[in-house]
């Protein structure tokens, strides 16, 4: 205690460090502060979190013996979807983006995230997709046709109710809001390292999280272009997924699961980061096979993209693709094995501290283990065929949600409280929500694995008594009031350690990265000067000058070229109520579309307003998380690239080409579901449906691209000089393009 | 780091087993109930007690699975466990910078690599034994929300929610639907295909011993998706050939004055646009034909036996025994109640 005291001093109040710009609930609405934005999410996250514990209670409670009545089926129906929906949308994305948004920046020695007004539109979206998704309760009943709404269950004329389109213009919010942190993460981590760090040099939280964006990146568009279709089938009816019409619904599931399965790692890549930060600080050792660990999160990340047929081997796709999916899908139970027993490597021979992280990052390898395992045992195809869609199946993905994601998230709020509040959580608490929570989660969870096996389909609001399914149900359900204690504890040990914490000093738990340099919390703006990084533990290497990690080989001639950095403090925190209005204005458009008003008519102007106004606004402050840069004309500076030269480019050029990326996705998938109906039957497209003909439409893409072309040769004429063929470019290229605006309309 | 090293050490230990206690409890109970020899009557639909050679093969090779898995296990909670227990107590030691070993993460990346490629080799052989050549009997299964129509391709033979096959027989049941998809399962025969709008799915499956084996629908298909069950009864082929040719005659003349008035009221009634009651005038195609109703084991897919106290309490309030499901309810007195169940229960 005698160190943490010393500290305390310097620390001096947890809040000290607020600047007073940074006080009042408005501040709250306009604050550009990646910290503060973090908080946000975290807390919201939360929120959404106790919704859909209380929600999973309601369906424990229903089946905790047969033929319950508590809930009805409509009733059911719905909280088993806004359960799934809201744990994986509203709770678990939001929460590892939140995370992420405190202390990507800091784990790198940044000021802030590359493009801060962007970041807090997409707070404010994902609040408001949450919201929207929610206020479905108050206007004809709640989606009903689980998380993943398979079509054509989700068509018009089985699901009449508004549930539906509210699913889908919520989702529409979130991906949204989800693509535009993924952008903003992967633009701060290229250009805002600290001098001498390489992207392979980022604390593994930070590169998980670097990864993951590109994966949110390609994953979320699909998702987008099947909401996107379903909302014109229920609404426009292009039958896509209709079969009278000579739509197919196995389309859906094609687009949901190359979704949906990335859609896994995104929310256990971020926790395999954090292990990856818990387990050497309590191990008190580094991490065993940094290299191979990055590596692993990296093919993770690509291989999650070629197995998403393993949730659909009971479609009938035929025996070549079921086995080459089955082969891909485990394939990922090498990278994932790997990580495990280096983690365990990482423990072993160390001398172990069992606060709270580390009590849960234990719980997460020891469960997410049974998640993975029992995972591989739903790619070998005839086992799938008999548990899929069973009672087996909610037993793997809580194991591996449950025991894996949130267990690791709750080893980073643990791990990183102290740095977020100033204060430390009360250990005692902390060690009871851990054992009501891993207990909860066995009792709760296991015997689910046996009602499959015995039989019991999942999504069943009621069963019948005498299949041997009552006595392991009731079990379940007292585990469930088991995980609720352990919730309630959770939230205790919040409260406490805000109210009465004890001050917790800058770097509480003798940690190695970046984030423990500074104050806790720390001052908007982070760092007084850019941390230099020589390795991977740079307060390694300040704790221990006489014998530090190994050097990283060329960081002394990165941090050379990096030496302007060290330029003067932006001069105010940033603030900016253009991210909330831009969101409500993307709500009123939702809104308006589930309303049933065609053309929102109100939203679309005011946006077209906000966007305006931000387009015009220039505010370097706020844009500038490193202040004025002596090199280029970048307003964030260079950013030493690893052996590459500073690059020159503005970031927003990078943001837009990762956007453009991710937008090719959308349109790969509107494209396949074209071709695979055309090539599947002559009814497609329904009668009547002429914008759904290709032709005119292809041709004007031509004209367009031509356009863009010539645009961009007039340009590099006009940079050499050459006024004439300038002026012939500009006059095809706009020429051009009325066309292609003629040919739209 | 604390000032008190022996704290954090012992603090957690006594919780610590009684948790671990409380959570072997389920793991027993569960294993009892998958593994206690089930007595000769008692109902299961359990994966682990195959009627046919499909479901027994995949239920040896998920005992394959299982046993590599446990080892897995075994080997990553025991590593957890020692290095919990053996590394816990030294809270003041400086533990040696070890960065990494390139050999043991060789071992340890190529050990499950190996374990991978067994598995896959596994899956492959048994995806083939369990593609069964040629056919002796062909069903045809529609899926409705909440129900199952089931036809006989070549008999006139319509029925709904159990399918009847003969023992010993290569069955191919051809499954489609007419609303959404749902998914037919009858888990000691064999695995899940589900029911596409617009696809044809087919699986083939042999039952080894006659008896009455639970299914259901096992994709989410809306309201009553927990209410769509049905039995698949295995029988000798002597009495699937009676049953199938009962099955295509038309419907047997009420024998009751209270039964004739009954079969008035179904035409009368709103009944005959939905159902069919072959050799009358009721031809409705919406629900489950009704020609041979009495002789059926259930009644709502599955969600009542079939009894006249239970049939009458269907035709009084047929939402309030399954709520949402498509049958409406139609305002009888107590006198057309007993007619109606008296011409159904004549339907044998």
């Amino acid at each position: 205690m005698a160190s943490r005291s010393a500290e305390a001093q310097d620390a001096g109040r947890p809040d000290a460090a607020r600047d007073p710009a940074e006080r009042g609930f408005v501040s709250w609405l306009t604050t550009t502060d990646h910290k503060r934005i973090g908080l946000l999410y975290i807390g919201t996250a939360f929120v959404f979190f106790l919704a859909a514990v209380g929600m999973a209670m309601l369906m424990r409670t229903q089946l905790i013996r047969p033929q319950n009545t508590l809930l009805g089926p409509e009733t059911y129906n719905q909280v088993f979807t806004m359960h799934g929906t809201t744990m994986v949308f509203l709770f678990a994305m939001p929460m590892l983006a939140g995370l992420g948004n405190y202390l990507v920046p800091l784990l790198i020695g940044a000021r802030d995230m590359a493009f801060p007004r962007l970041n807090a539109l997409s707070y404010w979206l994902m609040l408001f997709g949450g919201l929207l998704l929610y206020s479905s309760f108050l206007f004809g009943g709640a989606p009903d046709t689980g998380w993943f709404s398979y079509a054509p269950l989700t068509a018009k004329i089985f699901s009449r109710h508004d549930g539906v389109d509210f699913w889908v213009l919520a989702l529409v919010l979130l991906g949204i809001s989800s693509l535009l942190g993924s952008v903003n993460f992967i633009v701060t981590m290229l250009r805002l390292r600290a001098p001498g760090m390489r992207l392979r040099d980022m604390p593994v939280f930070a590169f998980a999280t670097f990864i993951n964006s590109f994966l949110i990146l390609f994953a979320i568009p699909s998702l987008t272009a099947a909401a996107a279709m379903l909302y014109l089938d229920r609404h426009y009816g292009t039958a896509f997924y209709d079969v009278a019409q000579g739509g197919d619904p196995v389309i859906w599931q094609h687009l949901f699961w190359f979704f949906g399965h990335p859609e896994v790692y995104i929310l256990i890549v971020p926790a395999f980061g954090i292990l990856s930060e818990v387990v050497p600080v309590f191990s008190r050792k580094p991490l065993f096979g940094r290299g191979t660990m990055l590596a692993m999160i990296l093919f993770i990340g690509f291989w999650g993209f070629l197995v998403w047929a393993h949730h659909m081997f009971s479609v009938g796709l035929g025996p070549v693709l079921n086995a080459l999916f089955a082969g891909s899908t485990m394939v990922i139970a090498v990278p994932t094995g790997v990580k495990i027993f280096n983690w365990l490597a990482t423990m072993w021979g160390g001398s172990l501290r069992f606060r709270p992280p580390l009590l849960f990052a234990c719980g997460f390898i020891a469960l997410f283990t049974i998640g993975g395992l029992t995972g591989v045992s739903l790619a070998v195809v005839p086992f799938d065929w008999q548990v899929t869609d069973s009672y087996y199946v909610v037993g793997h993905f809580h194991n591996v949600l449950f025991g894996g994601t949130l267990f690791g998230v709750l080893a980073g709020f643990y791990y990183w409280f102290p740095k977020m509040t100033g204060r430390m959580t009360d250990d005692r608490l902390g060690r009871l929500n851990f054992w009501l929570l891993f207990v909860g989660l066995i009792v709760t969870f296991m015997p689910m694995y046996a009602l499959g096996l015995l039989g019991m389909p999942r999504r069943v609001y009621t069963y019948q008594p005498g299949l041997g399914w009552d006595t392991l149900n009731l079990i379940s359900t007292l585990g469930g009031y088991v995980i609720a204690a352990g919730v309630i504890v959770l939230f205790a040990t919040i409260i406490h350690g805000l109210l009465r914490g004890k001050p917790a000093g800058n770097d509480p738990w003798d940690a190695w990265t970046l984030e423990w340099a500074t104050t806790s919390p720390p001052p908007w703006y982070n760092f007084a000067t850019p941390p230099a990084v020589r390795s991977t533990r740079p307060l390694w290497d300040t704790k221990h000058p006489d014998r530090p990690d190994p050097a990283l080989a060329g960081a002394a001639e990165r941090m050379a070229v990096a030496a302007y950095q060290t330029s003067g403090l932006p001069t105010a925190p940033g603030k900016s109520s253009l991210p909330l209005l831009a969101a409500l204005g993307l709500l009123g458009m939702a809104a308006g579309g589930v309303a049933g008003l065609r053309v929102p008519a109100l939203a679309a102007p005011f946006l077209l307003g906000v966007l305006v106004v931000w387009a015009w606004e220039r505010r370097p402050a706020e844009d500038s998380p490193l202040g004025d840069s002596p090199l280029g004309d970048s307003p964030l500076g260079d950013s030493p690239l690893g052996d590459s030269p500073p690059d020159k480019r503005h970031p927003g050029v990078t943001g837009m080409l990762l956007f453009i990326g991710s937008e090719a996705v959308f349109f790969g998938a509107l494209f396949y579901t074209y071709l695979h109906l055309r090539m599947r039957a002559d009814m497609w497209p329904p009668t009547g449906m002429r914008a759904l003909e290709a032709r005119v439409p292809a041709l004007n893409t031509v004209v367009l691209l031509a356009s863009g072309l010539l645009a961009h040769w007039g340009l590099v004429n006009l940079h050499r000089g050459r006024r004439g063929r300038f002026a012939t470019g500009l006059g095809l290229a706009v020429s051009l393009g009325l066309v292609f605006l003629g040919g739209q309309a | 780091m604390t000032g008190r090293p022996g704290r954090d050490a012992c603090v957690p230990a006594r919780p610590a087993v009684a948790a671990l206690v409380a959570s072997a409890i389920p793991a027993v109970t569960g294993a009892f109930a998958l593994l206690a020899p089930a007595s000769a009557r008692a109902a299961t639909a359990s994966v682990l007690r195959p009627e046919s050679p499909g479901a027994a093969e995949i239920r040896s090779l998920a005992f394959t699975v299982l046993l590599i898995s446990a080892g897995i296990f075994l080997v990553v909670e025991g590593l957890l466990l020692v290095s919990i227990i053996r590394f816990r107590k030294r809270p003041e030691a400086e533990a040696p910078q070890v960065r990494g070993d390139r050999r043991l993460e060789i071992v340890w990346t190529a050990i499950p690599a190996v374990i991978v490629v067994v598995l896959f080799l596994l899956t492959v052989d048994t995806m083939k034994d369990l593609d069964l050549p040629g056919k002796n009997v062909t069903v045809g299964v529609t899926g409705h929300q909440w129900w199952w129509e089931v036809r006989y391709p070549g008999a006139d033979a319509v029925t709904a929610n159990e399918i009847h096959v003969p023992v010993g027989r290569t069955v191919q049941v051809a499954l489609e639907s007419a609303d959404v998809i749902h998914s037919f399962w009858a888990p000691q025969i064999g695995g899940k295909t589900d029911l596409i709008p617009g696809h044809v799915n087919r699986t083939s499956f042999l039952a080894t011993t006659p008896g009455t084996y639970a299914g259901a629908c096992a994709e989410f298909c809306g309201l009553q998706h927990a209410g769509m069950r049905f039995w698949l009864v295995v029988e000798e082929p002597g009495e699937f050939s009676a049953w199938l040719k009962h099955q295509a005659e038309p419907a047997a003349e009420p024998k009751t004055p209270a039964a004739a008035a009954g079969k008035e009221l179904l035409l009368s009634l709103p009944c005959a646009g939905c159902h069919s009651v072959r050799g009358t005038a009721a031809q409705g195609t919406v629900g489950p034909d009704l020609t041979h109703l009495a002789g059926r084991l259930s009644l709502a897919a599955g969600t009542l036996p079939n009894t006249p106290q239970n049939l009458r309490r269907w035709l009084h309030d047929p939402q309030a025994v399954k709520p949402g499901n498509r049958m409406p309810t139609v305002p009888l007195t107590e006198e057309q109640l007993n007619q109606l169940t008296a011409y159904l229960e004549g339907l044998e």
